[in-house]
């Protein structure tokens, strides 16, 4: 993990922890994780690319009511399948403001920007998505399984410019460490963009693994 | 024509001339009762005292003058050697004026002491209150009775319904020189009294240790409670609004379900959202443990065995309803403290106890 990454992980630590003690005299409550996420992208232009790598992030909400404000922030290095093609930095940020309509059921919705840093230069996706999320108990309190789905209501790619269409979703199971604050979860998530005008799309599959403290 | 008008007048005024020949109005007659008991007439006093004290006569006299009356009856009973009567006529002074005491300048030792005698065996008690009274809920005001024995024993205030039913008692006790009780126009329960005509009762004890009441005095209260519109408490939660807290034999096929469910979602997910990509195996990890979870939940979920998470969530809405009704309940309690009583107090009727 680079050092920037772990000055906004503890810094998003500290205001969920924050946030955790005025919880105590509100309705205020509050995640912070820490997440490792193999990252696997293929792309199609005029030949098909494909990176894969491992980043490091942090993933952290504050809920009031039904109201919530998640963060995420990873960044990494890809390689190439090919060994031949030039490797990327990777750098994925994404923030989404959910209502959380019953205990099961939340939409959300929020940008989120992808970018890869080359040699040759800085390559930007940005995507507003809009999505809902469900979620069942498994085992008791402890285990729940949750399933996403979200489209995007507008993609912006600035090499080469263009616009287009994605769309994704994430399959997951979260384990609570008991009645302590200490949790796990276990995603798989997938996003296909298609850019219109310069045909070209992105598959970008990810394996992610979280463990954070909640506080209520 | 003016020798029959006078004809006239003469005839219309020749009975009120009988009428007022044959006594004279009760002021005239006291004076010559007490003129006659003076000049020691004692048949005389106590005969025009008898036609004061009757009605019509009695029915114009003032509380004073009517003690006054009685007064000279008594004693002029006693020089009659009419013992009995003389004892009949102190009891009935009692009754209508507990504190009054014959003046010791006018009658002698031996009828005051007659009078002390008949007023320590006949013990009643004279109520004041207020005719009207208003006191917020919230700040703490009072009825205020004062209450003046004609000879110390024990009394029971309590205040009841129209029809006799007990609300609340607000004294048990001795009386002695005179007494204040206070009620806050609450039940014994604490409860705001409801019902606007309701009695204030004293009833005095018998002398010597008899526990039934001797006499009664009972005044109508009528009691207007202003600004009193409190908040419906919210319905207690039906059996509909909570979830089952034991498993049934359902509850782990819905779990094994769900997680096979999520497990077919997380396989089919590159198919829904990028058909044709060939996607990596990562997504079977995931699928894995959805699968090994939802089984966990389905073994360890038997019938009967609890359900936390539904647990929880009934804890969450009883805790809801809780703060619902607690909410309900302090607004009801600020609108009841700003409530104002009105409490109008009409005189009071003496009952004797063998008489009820």
């Amino acid at each position: 993990m680079s050092t920037r990454c772990f000055w906004l992980t503890a810094l998003c630590a500290l205001v969920v922890l924050t946030a955790g003690s005025l919880a105590a005299q509100s309705s205020l409550s509050g995640t912070a994780a820490g997440l490792v996420q193999n990252f696997r992208a293929r792309s199609e232009a005029s030949g098909v690319t494909q990176v894969s790598g491992t980043a490091l992030g942090f993933t952290g909400s504050l809920r009031f009511r039904r109201f919530e404000l998640g963060v995420q922030y990873a960044e990494g290095t890809l390689q190439p399948a090919d060994q031949v093609s030039e490797s990327r930095d990777l750098v994925e940020g994404a923030l989404a403001l959910r209502f959380l309509g019953t205990p099961w059921l939340s939409v959300e919705m929020g940008p989120r920007v992808r970018h890869y840093a080359t040699p040759s230069g800085a390559e930007r996706w940005v995507t507003w998505r809009l999505g809902g999320r469900v979620e069942t108990a498994l085992v008791g309190t402890s285990v729940r399984g949750y399933a996403m789905l979200w489209r995007g209501l507008g993609l912006d790619v600035n090499v080469p410019p263009g616009s287009g269409s994605t769309r994704g979703g994430e399959v997951g199971v979260t384990v609570n460490m008991g009645p302590g604050p200490l949790w796990f979860t276990l995603g798989y998530g997938i996003d296909h963009a298609q850019v219109r005008d310069a045909a070209r799309g992105e598959t970008v599959e990810t394996l992610t693994l979280t463990a954070g403290l909640r506080r209520r | 024509m003016s020798v029959r008008v006078v004809v006239l007048v003469l005839l219309l005024a020749t009975p009120l001339r009988a009428q007022n020949a044959g006594g004279g109005t009760a002021s005239e007659l006291m004076t010559g009762a007490i003129r006659a008991y003076q000049d020691l007439d004692f048949d005389t006093a106590a005969r025009l005292l008898r036609r004061v004290l009757t009605p019509p006569l009695v029915t114009g006299l003032g509380d004073p003058e009517h003690t006054r009356a009685l007064t000279y009856l008594g004693a002029a009973e006693h020089y009659r050697q009419r013992h009995d009567s003389a004892i009949a006529v102190f009891r009935r002074l009692v009754l209508l004026a507990p504190r009054q005491r014959p003046d010791t300048l006018i009658f002698p030792p031996e009828i005051t002491r007659l009078y002390n005698d008949v007023r320590s065996r006949t013990p009643v008690v004279a109520v004041r209150v207020p005719a009207d009274t208003a006191f917020s809920v919230g700040e703490g005001g009072r009825l205020v009775a004062w209450l003046y024995p004609s000879t110390p024993h024990r009394v029971t205030v309590a205040i009841s319904r129209e029809d006799g039913r007990p609300l609340a008692t607000v004294f048990t006790g001795p009386i002695g020189d005179s007494l204040d009780v206070r009620w806050n126009g609450r039940d014994s329960t604490g409860g705001l009294a409801t019902g606007d005509r309701l009695w204030l009762t004293v009833a005095s004890e018998r002398v010597g240790g008899a526990r039934d009441p001797a006499r009664m005095v009972r005044i109508p209260l009528r009691v207007e409670l202003q600004g009193l519109d409190t908040l419906p408490h919210p319905p207690p939660l039906s059996a509909r609004q909570l979830l089952p807290e034991r498993a049934d034999r359902g509850s782990g096929l819905r779990l094994l379900g769900g997680g096979t469910l999520l497990a077919a979602a997380a396989v089919s997910l590159p198919a829904i959202l990028a058909p044709g990509e060939r996607a990596s195996g990562t997504r079977f990890v995931v699928a894995g443990a959805l699968t090994v979870g939802g089984l966990v939940g389905y073994l360890s979920r038997r019938t009967g065995s609890p359900l936390p998470e539904n647990a929880a969530i009934n804890r969450t809405r009883r805790d809801a309803w809780r703060r619902q009704e607690d909410t309900v309940t302090r607004e009801n309690a600020a609108r009841i403290r700003a409530a104002r009583f009105h409490i109008h107090a009409g005189s009071e009727v003496a009952v004797e106890a063998d008489n009820q």
